[in-house]
C-alpha cells in the first residue's frame, strides 16, 4: 500500500498554525 | 487519606500491574523483548510515545507553572509537531530500513564503532541518572505532603513496574502505558472538573477564565522580541524559543533517545510509526494546553479559597517548630489579610464582567494585580525566613500546588485516584526508560562489544538480568537522591547538555554524507566543551543549546572534514537523505 503522509505532514504544520493564532486571540480576549 | 482513597488507589496500581504481567508473554528473543515482534498498530505507538514524555512531574509541574508564571510554558511544545514531521520524513524510514534496535546501532553503519558507542555511553549515563530521579522527584512531594517514608514511596513507584517491565519488555511496557494514559486523563479530567465545579455559587467557567486573563494567568502567548537585550535570550518560554528551542529539543528527544526511539521501533510498519508520531504532534499541544489551563483555574480557586503562603506544608512545619515560629506566622497573617483583600476584588471583578462595566473592570483588574505584587513579597519574606530556619530547604514549591490543592480540597475516592495518577504516569516513563537502558545496554555493547555469537535465547535471558540491573540502579540513585541536595537541578541539567551534540551527530550523518567519522566524532567532542562554556557561563536560556549544540556539531564536522581523507559513503547509506517519505 502506498505510504502517502504528505497530507498529514501539511495537516500537522497547519492545524499548528491554527493552535498559534487562536492561543493569541484567546490570550488577548481574557486579558 | 481516607480508606477510600486507599481502596481506589492500590485497585488501580494493582489493576495496571495484573494487566502488565498478563500482556508480558513474548517471544524469547531480542525481537520479541525489544521490539514486540513488531506487532503495534499506531494508536499504541501514539500512547506509549505520550506515556514515555509524560512523566509525574509533568502532572504536577504544569499546573504549578501556570498558577506561578501563567500558561506561557505551553509554548515550549510548540516545535514538536514541527519535529514529529522531520522524523517521520528523515529518521523513522533510516530506522525501520536498517532493522536497528537502538538509534545509536544506525551511527556505526555510518561513522563507525567509536561514535556509536560515544553516543549510547552517553545516553546510558544521562538516561539512567534521570531515571533515578524521575523516581525521588515525585517521591518526595508524596511523602512530604503525606508523612509517607520516603525510601518505600522510592520503591513502590519505582520498584513495581520492574516486575511487567522485566517479564514482557516493550510489549508490556506499552500496553500498560496505555492503561496508565486513561487513568490519567479520567483523574485530571475530573480535578478539572472540580475546580470549576467548585468556585462560589454564580460564578462559572468563563468568568473563571476572566479572572485568570485579567490576573496575567492566561498568557499563552508571549511574541515580545529583542535580541539586543541579555535578558531576552534567559526567558525560558516565549513563541521563538519555543518554536526554534522547542523544535531541536524534541528533534532530539524523539529522534535520538532511545526512550524514545524504542517505542516506535515497536510498530508494525513505518506507516504505523509515522501515524503515531504525528497523531502525537496533533493532541500534544492542546493537551498541554488543557493541564496548564486546570493550574490557571487552580489559581482563580485559591483567590476565593485564601491559598497559603508557601505550598510544601513539610517546610512550613520545620519553620513552625523553630525559632522563626514568630515571624513565620506573622508572615502567614499578611499573607491572609491580602487574601481578604484579593476575595473583595475578585468578586468586584466577577460583578463587573456581569454588568459589563469595563471601568470597573479595569479597576479591579489594577487591584488584583497590585495584590499579586504583595503576595509575591510576602512570599519572598516566607521563603526567606524557610531558608534560615533550614538552610537545606527546597523554597520552590511551584510542584507541590496542584497536589495541596488535590491533598486539601477533593472529595474522598478522588485523592486517591490523583495519587494513582502520579504513580502510574511515573510508572509508564520509568519503565519506558528502563527497557531502553537495557536495549542499548544490550545491543551497542553487550552483543556487539563482548559476546557477539551467542543463541538468541542466551540475548533474551541477559536481556532481562540488564533490566533488572537498571532498575535496581534507578532505585538505588533515587534514594541517593536524597543527599545529593542542589545537585539534584545539574543532574537534570546534564541531559540536557547532551541532546543538542547527539542531534548534531544524527543530522551529519543524514544530511551531510560527505563527512567521516573521525571529523564527526571530533566535532561532536568540541561541540559539548562549547556548550558546557556556555551553561557555565549562563547567558542563554537551555532550549537554545539544544540549538547552538546540534549547529555546533555541523559546523565544527564540516570544516575538520578538510583535514581527513575524503569519506566514500558506504552503499547502505547512500540515499539516506533521499529515502522513500
Amino acid at each position: 500500500m502506498k505510504d502517502n503522509m504528505r497530507i498529514l505532514y501539511i495537516a500537522v504544520v497547519a492545524v499548528l498554525v491554527i493552535e498559534i493564532v487562536l492561543f493569541y486571540l484567546f490570550t488577548q480576549h481574557f486579558s | 487519606m481516607s480508606t477510600a482513597d486507599w481502596i481506589v488507589l492500590v485497585v488501580t496500581l494493582l489493576s495496571v500491574l495484573v494487566f502488565g504481567i498478563y500482556k508480558s508473554k513474548t517471544e524469547k528473543s531480542l525481537d520479541g523483548y525489544f521490539k514486540g515482534n513488531n506487532t503495534m498498530a499506531w494508536w499504541l505507538i501514539l500512547l506509549s510515545i505520550m506515556g514515555t514524555q509524560a512523566s509525574a512531574i509533568t502532572f504536577l509541574s504544569a499546573p504549578g507553572q501556570a498558577y506561578t508564571d501563567g500558561m506561557r510554558f505551553v509554548q515550549y511544545y510548540f516545535g514538536l509537531p514541527l519535529a514529529m514531521v522531520v522524523l517521520c520524513i528523515t529518521f523513522v524510514p533510516i530506522f525501520h530500513k536498517l532493522k536497528v534496535y537502538t538509534a545509536y546501532e544506525f551511527l556505526e553503519q555510518r561513522f563507525g564503532l567509536e561514535t556509536r558507542s560515544l553516543t549510547s555511553i552517553l545516553f546510558l549515563i544521562q538516561r539512567g541518572l534521570s531515571t533515578g530521579i524521575s523516581i525521588y522527584a515525585p517521591s518526595i512531594i508524596l511523602s512530604s505532603l503525606l508523612g509517607w517514608n520516603i525510601y518505600w514511596t522510592n520503591i513502590v513507584l519505582g520498584g513495581l513496574l520492574i516486575i511487567y517491565t522485566v517479564s514482557g519488555g516493550a510489549k508490556a511496557v506499552a500496553y500498560t502505558q496505555m492503561q496508565q494514559l486513561i487513568v490519567v486523563f479520567v483523574g485530571m479530567f475530573l480535578a478539572g472538573y472540580m475546580v470549576v465545579h467548585m468556585l462560589p455559587d454564580g460564578v462559572t467557567f468563563t468568568d473563571a477564565l476572566h479572572v485568570a486573563g485579567k490576573t496575567g494567568k492566561l498568557n499563552v502567548i508571549e511574541t515580545h522580541i529583542d535580541v539586543y537585550d541579555e535578558t531576552w535570550w534567559k526567558d525560558k518560554y516565549n513563541i521563538w524559543s519555543g518554536v526554534i528551542g522547542g523544535f531541536f529539543l524534541a528533534l532530539s528527544y524523539f529522534g535520538t533517545d532511545q526512550s524514545q526511539v524504542g517505542r516506535y521501533l515497536t510498530a508494525k510498519s513505518i506507516r504505523e510509526s509515522r501515524l503515531g508520531l504525528l497523531m502525537n504532534g496533533f493532541v500534544k499541544v492542546p493537551m498541554q494546553f488543557l493541564i496548564l489551563m486546570i493550574g490557571s483555574l487552580v489559581f482563580v480557586f485559591y483567590l476565593y479559597y485564601s491559598a497559603p503562603v508557601f505550598f510544601n506544608q513539610k517546610q512550613v512545619d520545620k519553620v513552625l517548630a523553630s525559632e522563626y515560629r514568630e515571624q513565620f506566622e506573622a508572615v502567614q497573617a499578611k499573607n491572609d489579610s491580602i487574601n481578604a483583600l484579593k476575595l473583595i476584588q475578585t468578586n468586584a471583578l466577577v460583578d463587573a464582567l456581569h454588568n459589563k462595566d469595563e471601568a470597573a473592570i479595569q479597576t479591579s483588574k489594577e487591584q488584583l494585580r497590585a495584590l499579586e505584587a504583595s503576595t509575591a513579597v510576602v512570599r519572598a519574606e516566607a521563603i526567606s525566613l524557610i531558608k534560615q530556619a533550614d538552610k537545606a530547604a527546597d523554597t520552590n514549591d511551584t510542584n507541590y500546588i496542584f497536589l495541596y490543592f488535590v491533598l486539601n480540597n477533593l472529595p474522598a475516592g478522588l485523592i486517591g485516584l490523583l495519587i494513582a495518577v502520579i504513580f502510574l504516569a511515573s510508572w509508564g516513563s520509568i519503565a519506558a526508560a528502563i527497557n531502553s537502558l537495557s536495549s542499548s545496554t544490550m545491543i551497542d555493547l553487550y552483543k556487539r562489544l563482548f559476546k557477539k555469537k551467542e543463541s538468541d535465547l542466551h540475548y533474551y535471558k541477559a536481556s532481562k538480568w540488564i533490566t533488572i540491573i537498571w532498575g535496581v540502579f534507578c532505585i538505588a540513585t533515587a534514594m541517593f537522591a536524597s543527599r545529593l541536595g542542589s545537585l539534584i537541578e545539574a543532574v537534570n541539567v546534564l541531559g540536557s547538555l547532551f541532546y543538542g551534540t547527539m542531534l548534531g551527530i544524527f543530522m551529519v550523518a543524514f544530511y551531510m554524507k560527505k563527512i567521516g567519522g573521525k571529523a564527526v566524532f571530533i566535532a561532536a567532542v568540541l561541540a559539548e566543551a562549547g556548550i558546557i562554556a556556555i551553561y557555565v557561563a549562563d547567558i542563554i536560556s537551555f532550549l537554545w543549546l539544544n540549538v547552538i549544540g546540534c549547529l555546533l556539531v555541523m559546523l565544527f564536522a564540516y570544516i575538520l572534514q578538510f583535514f581527513f581523507p575524503k569519506h566514500t559513503p558506504r552503499e547502505l547509506v547512500e540515499d539516506y537523505s533521499t529515502s522513500s517519505h
